[in-house]
């Protein structure tokens, strides 16, 4: 059988990723609807094409078969750092790397601008889960320095663009993969913690200590501080619509004046849920919320199907990485968490998001649909001993 | 616990599963209920109300203040309406110019812009921006041509308004840092706080008050400019301008009816500026700490955290009265904005028309108060000489000849308590308040001059002798003395003590009045009668007495600046060393006493009513006059002390009844077929090294009415400080005053 016809066997195999494929599906038409009635209407059909781009780009992934996608893991990690470091040479003319925000995170492609952090995290995810497929030394807490090194690569990179929201997304990734693959429960609490004591000693200086004892940047800095303080521009309006959908929401041309009069910054792209509610209420949010809530549990359930131990933890990342990107966009309008710059996955404006977000969709279809047919011992059990 | 979800599950990778599935469940149900939390409730008709608040367009229309007339109606303050040029800041602060170039360098060389560096981009953005700051230039030179300001000018008002945006923006960046401080200790830099203000966004006023004819032409060109030509930037501003019609004047004076010395058959032109300025006061603009901010806001802010707006209310900026009337009778004059709102939901536009601040009429009659400004001009190069040292002043006049002097003057209609008209010399212009600056007003010349003092109302002067038909009527009602009662005036009030409390004939000529009445005191000024009054009484019940009379508290007449002269406090805080021989200086109105112009007017006023207290006004009274409170004078003790107050101006022994001039005699009151009553004073000061401030303080206190009434229906008083004698000096002046109200027919 051709490659095609084996794709279109493989795409027309019903699994469980049918379910986030629904599910993206329909986040990113609630997505192009809401953009329609943004302030940037014109950009619902730029989106909508980038949606077909998206569509055909997770064909194309299906393609490849997973045993590919696992041997090129390591490569495609090390192609992204590069173009992450085309990014931060200094001599790269703006032609190619144009600065938006003062921030270096796109490539200029001419037919579009590409941002690399997005196939950096495909990438990323793809390579722990390759290394982290027959290992085990990542229950011991030295064990897991390799994992968090291998995160810490891209990262540091795109926090230098600087995009501090895209770096983010790469730690709830890694504990998802961890969770999963076994890693002690014990070890990454204390992970945890530490990172939470980080957070608080980080705002603990940001109101004791001078400029030039700083570690975030002085707008970030700010937006904590709006946070605390409840002060932000940007959060309260977007509170405020939101709030303001009620139950049952505004309705299309009531929510398209409201906006037009109460200026949203970035109301097509991070704050695009701040919209949603506005236009449909709380039920349309809770729409939005139960599909990323069937996102996720298609992701889980294939990847408890799956036997291959590379599938399964690259199926388990995806879901952490858009989960959780999904669930800190939505907490900023919230007022649950202070305004980091990251977009709604399917639903925010930008081809590069909806491309990688469906090209993870892609894959994690192309896994569900090429279960090995003999068993292979099964990975990742560790039984209830604390054996290493 | 663990054990029957492991036989459930048996693989380890499903409970981990599980488990994530678990905490994703987690996360959705708090952002769930968060959500709901948000949307339902009072938070949701919170945020709806801040939501729908937007939706609503909400401008403003400016009040139009009340106007000020005078007691004939003439109109002495009222808003007009006016056309200013406005510029935007871009247009001023050079920036059009510049981001003209930017855009017109930009499209030049669209492709290469990306690559080039910053200094080539300077270089191509160079070559641009002289023809735009050309075009900007031909906007100054047409304004300049059509306004007839020179370009210099508008210059320098360009960089007024610049100037005045840089203080603004370097003193808000100051308070956002320090606020920002307070507030949060955020570890901020200035550099931090550094961004646009709102003025950098706004129209600022160059040219004002424009006439009809240029602002047609001004109009064309805007009318004609397209989005790129810098007249796209120029507006026409309709504002609001306060105008004073009769602040500059011009008085023509009768000089025939002068002292001989000053007479003309000439008559003479006198150029009145700042006519009533004083009185009736000017507008300002309202500053951020403003008390009116705080007593009557515009915008309410109320618990619910909803905002209301009150149309009478103030905010930053608004006009509101400075001092003066305008100040005093502010809330009247200041009525209240009006409102256009429009509805973006329905499109609806509704309109509240703003409400005029009420007329306010004075009891001031501005031809009378004109002529009494004129009459006492005292600037040399064109005063008529009433109000400059002359030879006849005094024996030894306190100045050289020719010096300016200060004063004031009031005429007070007796039955109503309304005041005709209030002088003050020196005063001030519109021009002077404008042109000025601090180093004239805070001069050591001004702090004597005082020009910003209303004199009438706010400077208290030791009443000297103009104080003795109050005393005398008091003590004819109390019993201290009959009214046919002698006292004998021998010089001195005790012989045994020859250099105290002697009568002013006793300095001057080593002999006494002897025997007086009553009557004959008050002609001759006796101040031995007056001492020995004073010493009858005792300290306490004379000023007590004083006090009925209106002395030691302010008269009510309503402006903020009003001064309660000073009277000998006997309280108990205030014991100090008082005694009686106080008692008998201020019987001659000497010692601890000190009234101001309005109120000995109102003390004569009272004397005439015989004991009826009218509160003084400036405004208008309609309907029946309010006795404010009565007390008993012998209507006898009246008679006597008006009696006496006629022989003063009328026989020849009278102290205000001839000039005493090296040729001849003249009669000081000069006006045919009135009653007249008067009474002089010369008040003597404190011994200073200062000269400006020696010589005594020349005081006349006039009654008068026409032929037919034979009850004194005005009383005019005029004081001159550091003058001399009073009679001499302050009697021409209240005698051309008698015949100003005669030319404009009150007698």
């Amino acid at each position: 059988m051709s490659r095609t016809g084996q794709a279109i066997r493989t795409m027309l195999t019903p699994t469980a990723a049918w379910g986030a494929m629904f599910s993206g599906l329909a986040l990113a038409l609630i997505g192009i609807l809401t953009i329609s009635g943004s302030s940037e209407p014109a950009h619902a059909q730029q989106q909508f094409i980038w949606l077909g781009l998206a569509l055909v780009a997770t064909v194309l992934v299906m393609m490849i078969p997973p045993k590919a996608w696992g041997l090129i893991a390591y490569p495609l990690l090390i192609g992204t750092m590069l173009l992450l470091a085309l990014l931060l040479l200094p001599g790269v003319p703006q032609a190619i790397v144009p600065i938006r925000n003062n921030a270096r995170c796109w490539i200029n492609l001419y037919f579009m601008h590409a941002q690399p952090s997005e196939l950096a995290k495909i990438a990323f995810i793809l390579a722990l889960a390759w290394y982290l497929r027959f290992r085990k030394n990542y229950r011991t807490l030295s064990g897991l320095l390799v994992p968090f090194v291998i995160m810490f690569i891209p990262v540091i990179l795109i926090l230098k663009e600087p995009d501090l929201g895209s770096a983010m997304m790469f730690v709830p990734a890694l504990f998802f993969m961890l969770v999963a693959a076994g890693a002690k429960l014990k070890h990454l609490i204390i992970l945890v913690g530490l990172a939470l004591a980080a957070v608080a000693f980080n705002i603990v200086i940001i109101y004791t200590l001078p400029d030039h004892l700083q570690i975030l940047k002085s707008y970030q800095r700010q937006r904590i501080v709006d946070f605390i303080d409840r002060e932000g521009d940007q959060q309260q309006t977007a509170m405020r619509l939101l709030g303001g959908g009620g139950l049952q929401g505004y309705g299309r041309e009531q929510s398209a004046l409201v906006l037009k009069y109460n200026y949203l910054p970035e109301d097509h792209n991070d704050m695009i849920f701040a919209l949603i509610v506005n236009r449909w209420g709380w039920f349309g949010g809770m729409t939005v919320i139960s599909l990323y809530a069937t996102f996720l549990l298609s992701f889980l359930v294939v990847a408890a199907r799956l036997k291959d131990p590379f599938s399964r933890l690259a199926t388990v990342g995806f879901a952490g990485l858009i989960f959780c990107q999904a669930a800190i966009n939505m907490a900023m309008p919230l007022s649950l968490l202070p305004i980091t710059g990251i977009t709604l996955p399917f639903v925010s404006y930008g081809g590069s998001s909806l491309l990688a977000t469906f090209v993870m969709v892609g894959l994690v279809m192309n896994f569900a649909a090429h279960r090995p047919q003999i068993l292979a011992r099964p990975s990742f059990e560790y039984g209830h001993t604390n054996k290493k | 616990m663990a054990n029957p979800i492991r036989k459930l599950l048996p693989s380890m990778f499903h409970r981990r599963l599980l488990l994530l599935a678990i905490g994703g469940a987690i996360v959705a149900l708090v952002l769930s209920l968060q959500m709901l939390y948000l949307t339902t409730g009072k938070q949701t008709q919170f945020f709806r109300k801040k939501l729908n608040a937007r939706l609503v367009n909400r401008s403003f229309l400016p009040t139009i203040r009340g106007r000020i007339v005078d007691r004939h109606g003439r109109v002495l303050a009222e808003d007009r309406s006016a056309y200013d040029v406005a510029m935007h800041y871009r247009l001023l602060s050079g920036r059009w110019a510049y981001r003209m170039a930017v855009r017109a360098a930009w499209r030049m060389d669209k492709t290469r812009w990306v690559e080039l560096d910053q200094h080539q981009r300077e270089q191509l953005i160079g070559q641009h921006l002289v023809g735009y700051e050309n075009q900007v230039n031909q906007v100054w030179n047409i304004l300049s041509k059509l306004t007839k300001i020179t370009r210099l000018e508008l210059m320098d008002r360009r960089n007024s308004v610049v100037r005045k945006v840089q203080h603004l923006k370097s003193y808000l960046w100051a308070r956002r840092y320090a606020k920002r401080l307070v507030k949060s200790a955020n570890p901020t830099t200035l550099a931090d706080q550094a961004g646009p203000v709102a003025e950098e966004y706004e129209h600022h006023t160059v040219i004002d008050n424009i006439e009809l004819q240029t602002r047609l032409a001004i109009q064309q060109y805007i009318d004609q400019a397209d989005r790129n030509s810098p007249w796209h930037w120029v507006r026409l501003a309709d504002s609001k301008t306060r105008v004073y019609p009769y602040e500059t004047i011009d008085v023509m004076i009768d000089r025939s009816t002068f002292p001989p010395p000053l007479a003309s058959t000439e008559p003479l032109k006198i150029k009145v500026a700042g006519l009533g300025l004083a009185l009736i006061g000017t507008t300002r603009r309202m500053w951020a700490q403003d008390s009116y901010l705080k007593d009557k806001p515009f915008v309410l802010h109320r618990k619910n955290k909803d905002i209301a707006f009150d149309l009478s209310g103030y905010r930053e900026g608004d006009v509101v009265g400075a001092w003066g009337i305008e100040k005093w009778k502010e809330k009247v004059l200041r009525g209240s904005r009006g409102q256009q709102v429009i509805e973006h939901q329905t499109g609806e536009l509704s309109r509240t028309d703003p409400i005029s601040g009420k007329t306010i009429t004075l009891s001031i009659d501005i031809g009378l108060q004109a002529r009494i400004d004129a009459i006492m001009n005292n600037e040399p190069a064109q005063s008529p000489g009433l109000m400059l040292q002359q030879p006849w002043h005094a024996k030894t006049p306190p100045h050289p000849l020719g010096t300016p002097l200060n004063g004031a003057a009031i005429v007070m209609h007796i039955p109503t308590g309304e005041i005709l008209a209030a002088t003050t010399v020196p005063s001030f212009s519109l021009d002077d308040l404008k042109h000025r600056d601090t180093s004239y007003w805070r001069s050591a010349k001004n702090k004597l001059r005082q020009p910003r003092m209303f004199r009438p109302i706010a400077m208290p002067y030791a009443p000297g002798s103009t104080i003795k038909p109050i005393v005398l009527v008091n003590a004819i009602t109390d019993g201290k003395i009959t009214s046919q009662e002698t006292i004998d005036c021998k010089g001195p009030l005790d012989l045994s003590h020859p250099t105290r409390n002697r009568c002013w004939i006793y300095k001057l000529a080593m002999i006494g009045h002897g025997p007086l009445a009553g009557e004959q005191a008050i002609m001759r000024s006796c101040n031995v009668f007056f001492y020995t009054l004073g010493r009858r009484y005792g300290l306490k019940a004379l000023a007590s007495r004083y006090r009925l009379f209106g002395l030691g508290q302010k008269t009510g007449v309503g402006l903020a600046n009003e001064h309660a002269g000073w009277l000998v406090d006997l309280s108990k805080k205030n014991r100090r060393h008082w005694s009686n021989a106080d008692a008998i200086q201020m019987g001659i109105g000497q010692g601890p006493v000190e009234w101001t112009p309005l109120q000995a007017a109102n003390a004569y006023a009272i004397l005439v009513r015989q004991g009826k207290v009218v509160t003084p006004t400036f405004e208008k009274r309609v309907g029946i006059t309010p006795i404010a409170r009565q007390f008993k004078i012998s209507s006898q003790a009246v008679k006597v002390a008006l009696a006496g107050m006629r022989d003063v101006v009328s026989k020849y022994a009278g102290t205000a009844n001839h000039l005493n001039l090296i040729k001849g005699k003249p009669k000081i009151f000069n006006l045919p077929n009135i009653n007249l009553w008067g009474k002089s004073g010369t008040a003597s000061t404190p011994k200073t090294s200062n000269p400006a401030a020696a010589g005594d303080h020349a005081w006349v206190i006039c009654l008068a009415s026409p032929k037919n009434k034979k009850r004194p229906q005005y009383v005019i008083v005029v004081v001159v400080e550091h003058a001399g004698s009073g009679g001499n000096v302050s009697g021409p002046i209240a005698n051309q005053i008698l015949h100003a109200m005669h030319i404009e027919g009150y007698l």
